[in-house]
Parts: C-alpha cells; structure tokens; sequence
C-alpha cells in the first residue's frame, strides 16, 4: 500500500512539468502582461523598456529556463499586476476561501444527492423518482453563473437573508456555495440512483430479499455500501470541475479566492499567479484521485494495491 | 494512475449494439421530438425566423413579450436591449447550440476513440505516454485550460469546437482503452490472428460494439454538458463573438437584466434547459437499452 | 429534564440565535462608508498604475502638490503657492505643518523623492507623463524648484494626477518600494490599514489630516467585478457608493429608496482607428468619410447605452485643458451622401467589405456598440465583418503594427487632462499613427510647437489646428464620450467630480 502510495506521488512530477510548459507556452503566446498593465495611454517605447526590465524580450526558452530553475529552489516567482508580490503568498492567502467555498458545495451536493438518489432509486419510475430526475436535469441544466444571480436576487435582495456578496460574515458561504454545488448535487444524484438501481437488481441482493429480509434492510446493508464506491469516485473526480465552477461562482459572488484571481491573472497574464494556481490546482486534483483510490481500497478489501 | 478511476459509466458491462431492443419509452420519445424540433430549426432558421436576428430596432427596445403589457405583436417573445426580435435569436441560436454541441463530442470522440484503441491495444510506453497525457489534461482545472486555449487562438466558432473536442476526449480514452484491455485477453482475438486478420482491424470490430454503448451515453451527457460550457465562457468573455448568435451569450448579456426584463434570459435559459432535458431521457433510455441488467 | 424539555429549550435557544445574528452587527457610533468598484487596486506604489479607477483609491491616501476642485480648476493641495521661475522652471511653496500617517512631518526632501522617481527611472510604469522633469531641487525645507527639460506647459497637469502622490522618503528608504506597495503611507485624509486582495480595503480617518479630520471613521473599498452584483449591493444598502451602474439599473436604483444615481463622466472617449495604408480600401479618402458619414453617432448612444454619453467628432470632453470645444456633442451622419461617395470611390451596393475588430468586456458594451455600427455600415451598402476578441488578446494585437485590419474599437482616456496629450501620439512614428498609417507634416510641426509653447493662448491656437487635422484626416473616427453612472446611497451628500476619481474627503454623512 504504501509503496503504491509512493508510485502514485512520483507519477505526479512529469505531469506537473508537462502542466507547467503547456500553461507557459499558452500564456506568453496569446497576449504580453506589461500592454495590459499599461493601457491605451502607454506609449511603445515605454512598453518596450517594461518588457525589457521584466525580461520578456528573452527568447521564450531562455525565460521558460528561468522559470523552472526558481520553480526547482521553491521560487514561485512574482506577481506582475499585484505589485512584485511572491505569487506564492497572493495564491496562497486566497486558499482559505475557496476551500470553504468548495467544502459548502460539497456538503449541499451530499446531503442533496445521497437522500434523493436512494429515493429515487426505491421509488424508480414512480413521482418521486421523476421529481429527483427533473430537479437534477434542471440542476446540470442551469449555469452556475445564472443560478447564483438568481439566488442573489430572490434571497439576498427580495428578502434580504442573507449578504448579496463578499464574506465578510458567517452566513456569506451560504448562496455561493448552492449556487457551486448544485451540479454536483445534480450529478451525484443521478449517478447514485443508477448506481443504486444496478446493485439493487444483482443477484445477492434479489437472493437477499428472497430469503424475507426487508427492504430498508437489504438497502442499508449491501446497495448502499456497494453504491457508495462509484460515488467516491466521482467526488473525486468533480473535484477538479469544483475547482472550475469556482471561477464563475467566486465572479458572482464577488468571493476573494482562487477562482477569482485565476481570471484576473489570465487577463492580465499573470505568469507567475496563473502558473502557481495551475500547479497548486493540479496537485489538489491529483491527491484527491489518491485519496479516492486508497479509500476505494479500504472499502472494498478486493481492491488490491500492491 | 491506477486502474480505478474509470469514468462512472466505465464499469459496467454492456450489451453489444446489435442485440439491442429499441423500443422507445414515453420519455426518449419526448427527448427525441424536442432534438428533433431543435434541428429542424437549425435547418430552417431562416425560413422560420420572423426577423432578421441582427438588425436592431431603437423604438423596440427592450420590448416584453407581446401577451404582457407594453408588448409589441410583431415581436412575439419581446426584443433585447438592442431592440432586436428575441424569437428569431433564439431560432438562429439553436443552430450554434447545436453544432458547438454535437461537432464538439464528434472531435472528442474521434481523438479519444482512436488514443483509447492505441493505448490500449498496443499498451508498454506509448499506453503510458498518452495515458500521462490524459492525466495531465485532467488534472489543469478545466476552465484555466479554455481560457488560457482560447486566448491563444482567437473565438471564432470552428475554434472553440476543435479546443472542446481537443480537451474533452479524456473521458473517451478511458472507456475505450478500459475495454480494450479487457478484450485483449480473450481467445477471439488470438483465433483471429492466427487465421491472419491484422489485430488492429479485430480490435475496431470486436472492441467498438461492446463499448459503442457506454460511448453514447457520455456523448449524450457530454452535449449537454458542451452546450452549458458555452453559456459560461460567454460569461467570463470568451465565448463565440457577435454576429453569431448563441443561446449562450443571450443568457450571459441577459444576466444584467433579470431584475428588469427578464426574458431576455429566461427564454435561452429555457431553450438550453430544454435541450438538455431531451439529450438527458435520450442518455437514460439508451443507457436502459445497453445495459442488460437495467430492464429486471 | 425530560426530552421533550430539552427540545423546547433548544429550538429557543436556536431561534434566539438565529434572531442576533440576522439582526446584524449594532454599532452605530462609528460611521462607515462602503464604496465598490469593479476592479481591485494592484497596490499602493503610485508609480505602479494608470488606471483611474485605482487612483480613484490612492486619492484618498495620498495628496498631490495641486489638485483638482469639484468643478475640475486645479487648487492649491500640498504646494500653497507656485510661480514661474524661468522657462524651464518652477518654484513650489509647500504647506507647513502636514503630517504623513507615521507622525514624520512632510519636507522638501520627500518631495524631491516622490517626483524624481517617476521622472528619471524609466522601468517604472508612470515614466512616460514625468519625462519632462530633469530635477526636483530642495531649495529648503518648504520649497522645491522643478526642473524641465524644455518649457512645460502642462507641468501643473503632472503634478496633480496619478503618479504625483507625495511619500515619505524615510519610509521608503525603510521598507522599499515593494513593501511601500502593501502598507503604504501617504499625508492623504486616510490611511490604509488592511488590504485583502480582490476584496476589500480598509482604511481609517487620519485625524491630523492638515485639512482637519475626515467626517468618516472608516472609509472601506470593496471589489465587485459583477454589474448586477454591485447593483444588488447598493439597492440592498450593502455599500453606500457603487460605482458602473449599467443603464438598464438606474431605475431600479432610484425606485429603491435606498439610493439614487448621478451621471459620472469620462474622459474616456471611444473611437474607430483606421487602416489607411497601402492596400486597405479605406486608404482612399472618401471611404473613410463614407464610414464616417454612415455612423449616427446619436443613435448609437441611445441605442446601445440608452442615451447615455455624448457625441464627438474630436478626443474632446469637458475639463480638458487647450482643446477645441466645438468637436464635442456633435457628430455628422448623412447616409445618402456615404452611399454617393462610396460610388465616386468605385463601390457599388454591397461591393465593400470591411472588418470591424474590437475588444470584449473592456468598454462598458463593447460587443454592442460594434454590432450597431456594423448594422449601420451595412445600411450604406458597406458589407462588414466582426471580430470581437477578450481584452487580453486583442490588447496585444492593436499594440502591434498592421493588426488593424480595417476598423478597430478603441478607447482612450486623458490622464492628464490636456489637449496635447490628446493629439500627440498621432504624429509620425508615435502609437496611433503606427496604427493608422497616417502621417501629415504640418500635423507633426504644429504639435510639436505646442508642446514648447508656455502662452496659453498660442498653445490653444496650435493645438486646435491639429485637432482639425487630425478630424479631418479621418485616420480615426470619433464615436462618442462615454458617461458612467454612480449610485450613491441616501445617507450620503457627495457630488462625483468631474475627473473619475471617488476622493472621499468631500463625502459627509446626512442627518
């Protein structure tokens, strides 16, 4: 196990180079960061002695080499439109936002998804179950975007529940984070019915209820534990579209995290920010895999790592 | 990476396209007239469109739909706030929903197929190459990766469905190369080399009908999913640029108005849901259809 | 206790909560004014920006040697008196007894400090409006004498903008300018005291503020991005001041009765550059007059910004110093006379083509003012072809030679106030006329002697020439001035200035 654990994390260094060069060669072809600092007014020759100070009339290997040599010795770089501030501390001191964001999504999207998937599954092709399936179709449906100033308007501005933006206080997470997990929740919730519905009609089950054992029984016992493997997966899978929507949803919500500053760094092209949030981003996404896998292995004993 | 993370529909067995019982349920019969009424628009929309969707009109601006009050009769679902016929956006949008939908799977599709097949079949570094590729690809936060993509290489329309096709062909590859993996090992191919068929022609024959079903039902769900994908990157400002209309970029300049003229919004969020809505009871009953045990 | 009990006194419990928290924070003493902007400052180095909306914060931290009033004369701010020492010089009398945040009196010293790194170090952003300035010379502590290179007829401009804020040099010396940029000092009626990016910024009264004491103990920025999100916080009392209201919200605004609105005038004024070199159809003269005469200027507010803004016909808007205002709230539009000279230039109905580039999300409509111009174009029997791009990419294209294809969107400010500014890079060689190819001599001379020339009136004379050339050449096409809209809060007596910039000083609460 711990060996496979240990394959696992070194398989992620070619990844996070190959993420770096293509997130390199993206950014420094389609728009040059010191123009767009400086606007209309700027004049050539200034852009010109901007980019030479910041060593952008390097050849772009040359700056690529450059990158990765203070990438190596733990060097992040700096942020351009922020300043010459570490992009490391600019990434970094917007974490706790977006994780909180994140972890309200989730916890919406499980306590949404796990009641209505097993109804759903119980109660298939009856109301109940059309009612989970048109609310998750409507849920994927519905862009984040859409649904989060929909929230805003009914239940910030009509009633006035809570704040239309910002977090400053405890209550903040509450709209932003339905408007990020609804899709998840939408998804889930499907994929937890099929799932259910598969299980549900495997033999050792239908042999289950066969010998006189109840319904609700059967399920706790066997459908939902077997079900539950695909769904880990698929959390751990969505992790990385929770990264996604984040960055319409914290625009919304005017909310200070990553997603946030990813599209301002991308705008501005950031080099040094966009970078650390696509290496810190990718790292999140690939842990969360291994945590999935390990804990998938922990549950199913017939998994086997070696 | 490991084995396990398949995509959702990965795992099951399906039964092959031949044996298939294609009865249609209530429900995909109301998928596929809705997918229907959409494409005959797309074809039609000139024909069906009561105006020209681009030319604005000043003194019917921001005009509500002709049953409320302030309505104009000749503008049945009102105008936006260039005073421009929102049926007829609407009728021209279904054609860029659709193709930005149905071409993006296509090239998705066609990438992963292919990658899943060589991957799979040929497997030692180059399975390990292209599945690192596809590891990689999943693990940039998929939005960073369009935006950064489409920044690179402009807006237009055929762009974004070759960079949603170049970046959505992951899920594919695995599917493809999870089943080739599994048939790789069976007698029939074996047999079928020694009677002198070349592997790669027996993989395309055995391998595509087991695993055509999964195929579908992602490429149902990947649609819808593509179709939304648009309306959120026309939001942050890089979806498909004007004169093209898409439902997409209705919703996202509608998203202004939804205190003040909602149906500006509301109608293309309606049409994006209803299309959704039909690829959805499309994707159930084709995956009821595959797969055996569904139907007990 | 039984169960049933225990539930009860939790549900109050509960409720009770629930009840305080909704309720909201109670202090009333300490009075607190929210402004919210669309976009964030990128620190607090002066040097290090030249957007108005991020001046727009600093002002209230930092104070320039003049400033402008309410009604845009410039008055007397850090420098009490100035004169005119020769050609090339100016005297400034500093304000005594002005205190930065950290207790330091304000000196001679500092100053020299503040305008001599704009001036002389060129990797910094501010470079390019501080070039004329040689030296800053400490005559003593309360006096400086500024140096230029050649005369300098907007030194005074300069010297009251973005870039100007005066800073501790001992300060700077201490923590560098990259720590100045995170915790910046400045003798401005506010001083910083916490700065959570893309949030907010906090910052409170500074009570020996030599102005006296601002009415406001907190003043706090916070950063909005989304329109209808900081429409929702302003018509829900979450802010006291939002700034870009779209047209479509004014009412909703004002029908709140939380809120009003007041116009916000920009400089900024939006125009088409053309492509007049060799090989472009609109290298002939009358195709451009043709583009020109085609565009209802007033139909194109009304339409796409529901009357808000105003035509010009010249980079002109008022509160500019030496341009010519009867280029502004005016425009030319007669479409048979387009239609008659696209023929005499050899274009039938529908025979010309024309590509319209312009950016995504950088103008308030962008996107929409491109598509009206297209239908108007296409109403004159030009054909037209659009390519709208996100700001970031199409920024690094209009930078570079030749990627102007026919007509591109473009919008420029005047942060300095002056018709020279205006003018100036379209002379041979400069950034507009590498865009457009047009290149005029007489052009080039009579800017060039504006720029030297201290009379005002002369000045005027000159620059008013080169606006009618510069009009005339049609080399760029001028749309409109663009007009903002700020919503303001009803416990708040505050009037914008007329040069975007929120200073905060001049806010006082009602009632």
């Amino acid at each position: 196990m711990i060996g496979y654990v240990v394959r696992r994390v070194l398989q992620m260094i070619p990844v996070l180079f190959g993420i770096t060069l293509v997130v390199f060669v993206l950014l420094r072809a389609s728009g040059d960061p010191v123009s767009l600092m400086l606007g209309e007014e700027a004049s050539e020759a200034q852009i010109a002695q901007l980019r030479e100070a910041y060593g952008l009339d390097r050849p772009l290997y040359e700056q690529y080499a450059v990158y990765m040599g203070d990438l190596l010795t733990g060097d992040f770089g700096r942020s351009i439109r922020y300043n010459n501030q570490p992009a490391l501390e600019v990434v970094l001191e917007r974490l706790p936002a977006t994780a909180s964001l994140a972890a309200m999504a989730l916890v919406y999207a499980i306590l949404i998804s796990l009641p209505a998937g097993i109804i759903a599954a119980l109660y298939r092709r009856r109301i109940p179950d059309q009612i989970a399936s048109f609310l998750s179709v409507l849920g994927q449906a519905m862009p984040n975007f859409w649904l989060g100033i929909m929230l805003i308007l009914v239940f910030a501005i009509w009633f006035g529940w809570f704040p239309v933006s910002g977090r400053e206080d405890a209550y903040a997470v509450v709209l932003p984070g339905l408007a990020l997990g609804a899709s998840l929740a939408a998804v889930l919730t499907r994929l937890l019915r099929s799932s259910m519905i598969e299980v549900l009609s495997q033999d050792y089950i239908r042999t289950a209820r066969a010998k006189g054992i109840g319904p609700t029984a059967v399920m706790l016992r066997h459908a939902i534990r077997n079900a539950l493997l695909s769904y880990l997966t698929v959390i751990g899978l969505e992790a990385s579209s929770l990264m996604a929507g984040a960055v319409v949803t914290e625009q919304v919500f005017a909310w200070p995290g990553i997603g946030l500053l990813a599209i301002q760094a991308i705008n501005s092209r950031d080099m040094a920010v966009v970078q650390t949030i696509v290496i810190l981003a990718a790292l999140i996404v690939m842990l969360v895999n291994l945590l999935v896998d390990v804990l998938y292995s922990l549950i199913d004993p017939r998994i086997q790592h070696v | 990476m490991s084995d396990l993370e398949l995509a959702p529909s990965a795992g099951w067995r399906l039964r092959p396209f031949a044996a298939l019982d294609l009865r249609l349920s209530p429900l995909a019969a109301v998928g596929i007239v809705i997918l229907l009424a959409f494409v005959a628009m797309a074809l039609f929309a000139p024909l069906l469109a009561p105006f020209d969707p681009a030319i604005p009109s000043l003194r019917a601006r921001l005009a509500p739909p002709s049953w409320l009050e302030g309505g104009v009769a000749q503008h049945v679902l009102g105008t936006d706030h260039l005073g421009r016929d929102m049926l007829s956006r609407l009728i021209f949008g279904s054609r860029i929903a659709l193709l930005v939908g149905f071409l993006g799977v296509a090239v998705a599709l066609m990438i992963g197929v292919c990658v899943g097949l060589v991957s799979g079949y040929f497997g030692g570094k180059l399975d390990a190459a292209l599945m690192g590729a596809v590891n990689t690809l999943l693990a940039i936060p998929n939005t960073l990766l369009y935006l950064t993509v489409l920044a690179v290489f402009g807006q237009s329309l055929l762009l974004l469905i070759l960079i949603i096709g170049c970046i959505n062909w992951t899920t594919f590859a695995r599917v493809v190369r999870g089943e080739v993996l599994t048939i790789k090992r069976r007698e029939f191919i074996e047999a079928s080399r020694t009677i002198g068929q070349r592997p790669v022609v027996t993989m395309f024959k055995h391998v595509l009908p087991n695993v055509l079903g999964s195929i579908i039902v992602i490429a149902t769900m990947n649609v819808a999913m593509l179709i939304i994908l648009e309306a959120s990157l026309s939001f942050l400002g890089f979806g498909v640029q004007p004169p093209t209309v898409t439902w997409g970029r209705m919703l996202a300049d509608g998203r202004g108005y939804v205190a003040t003229a909602w149906w500006l919004a509301a109608f293309p969020g309606l049409m994006i849901t209803l299309l959704t809505l039909s690829l959805i009871f499309i994707g159930d009953w084709l995956r009821d259809r595959f797969d055996p045990r569904s139907d007990s | 206790m039984s169960i049933r009990q225990m539930l009860r006194a939790g549900l109050v419990a509960g409720c009770a909560a629930m009840a305080l928290a909704f309720a909201g924070p109670a202090y009333a003493q300490e009075r607190e004014l929210v402004i919210a902007q669309g976009i964030d400052t990128s620190g607090f180095d002066p040097h290090a920006h030249t957007t108005a909306a991020i001046e727009a914060i600093h002002v209230n931290i930092f104070d320039y040697l003049l400033m402008r009033d309410g009604k845009g004369e410039l008055q007397p701010a850090l420098a009490t008196e100035w004169e005119q020492v020769s050609d090339t010089a100016m005297r400034f009398r500093l304000r005594e007894g002005v205190l930065f945040h950290d207790g330091t009196p304000l000196t001679a010293a500092d100053v020299k400090f503040s305008l001599e790194r704009p001036a002389l170090d060129e990797s910094v952003i501010q470079h390019s409006f501080y070039d004329t300035i040689r030296e800053v010379e400490v005559v003593n502590d309360h006096e400086v004498i500024i140096h230029t290179d050649g005369p300098d007829p907007i030194l005074l401009n300069r010297v009251s903008r973005i870039g100007s804020g005066i800073v501790p040099k001992a300060y700077v010396d201490k923590v560098g300018w990259d720590g100045f940029a995170q915790k910046p000092i400045g003798t401005g009626p506010f001083r910083m005291v916490e700065w959570r990016r893309d949030d907010r910024i906090i910052m409170e009264a500074f009570k020996e503020h030599w102005r006296g004491a601002p009415a406001w103990d907190r003043l706090i920025h916070r950063t909005i991005p989304e329109d209808s999100t900081r429409v929702g916080e302003l018509v829900s009392g979450g802010v006291d001041i939002a700034t870009n209201i779209p047209s479509q919200d004014i009412e909703r605004v004002k029908a709140s009765g939380i809120a009003t609105t007041a116009p916000w005038p920009s400089f900024r004024v939006m125009t088409l550059f053309v492509n007049t070199k060799e090989g472009s159809p609109l290298a002939d003269p009358k195709v451009r007059e043709a583009v020109d005469l085609a565009i209802d200027n007033k139909a194109l507010i009304d339409t796409v910004f529901n009357g808000l803004g105003t035509p010009v016909r010249a980079a002109v808007t008022p509160g500019l110093s030496a341009v010519p205002m009867e280029y502004h709230n005016t425009f030319l539009y007669d479409p048979e006379r387009a239609v008659a000279l696209l023929k005499e230039a050899g274009y039938g109905p529908n025979e010309l083509t024309l590509k319209l580039q312009g950016p995504s999300g950088r103008y308030p409509l962008d996107v929409e003012m491109l598509e009206i111009i297209s239908v108007m174009l296409n109403a004159v029997g030009i054909n037209t072809e659009i390519e709208a791009l996100e700001w970031s990419s199409y920024n690094s294209r209009i930078w570079e030679p030749n990627k102007i294809e026919h007509l591109a969107l473009i919008g420029h400010a005047n942060s300095l106030q002056d018709g020279y500014h205006a003018v100036q890079r379209a002379r041979c060689g400069l950034e507009f006329s590498n865009k457009t190819g047009w290149c005029d001599k007489r052009f080039d001379e009579v800017v060039g002697q504006s720029a030297v020339t201290v009379d005002p009136e002369k000045r005027s004379a000159l620059l008013a020439e080169a606006f009618k050339l510069l009009t005339d050449s049609r080399s760029i096409i001028f749309l409109m001035q663009l007009e903002n809209t700020i919503g303001i809060g009803k416990d708040v007596d505050w009037r914008p200035s007329p040069d975007e910039q929120l200073w905060m000083y001049a806010a006082k609460p009602k009632g």
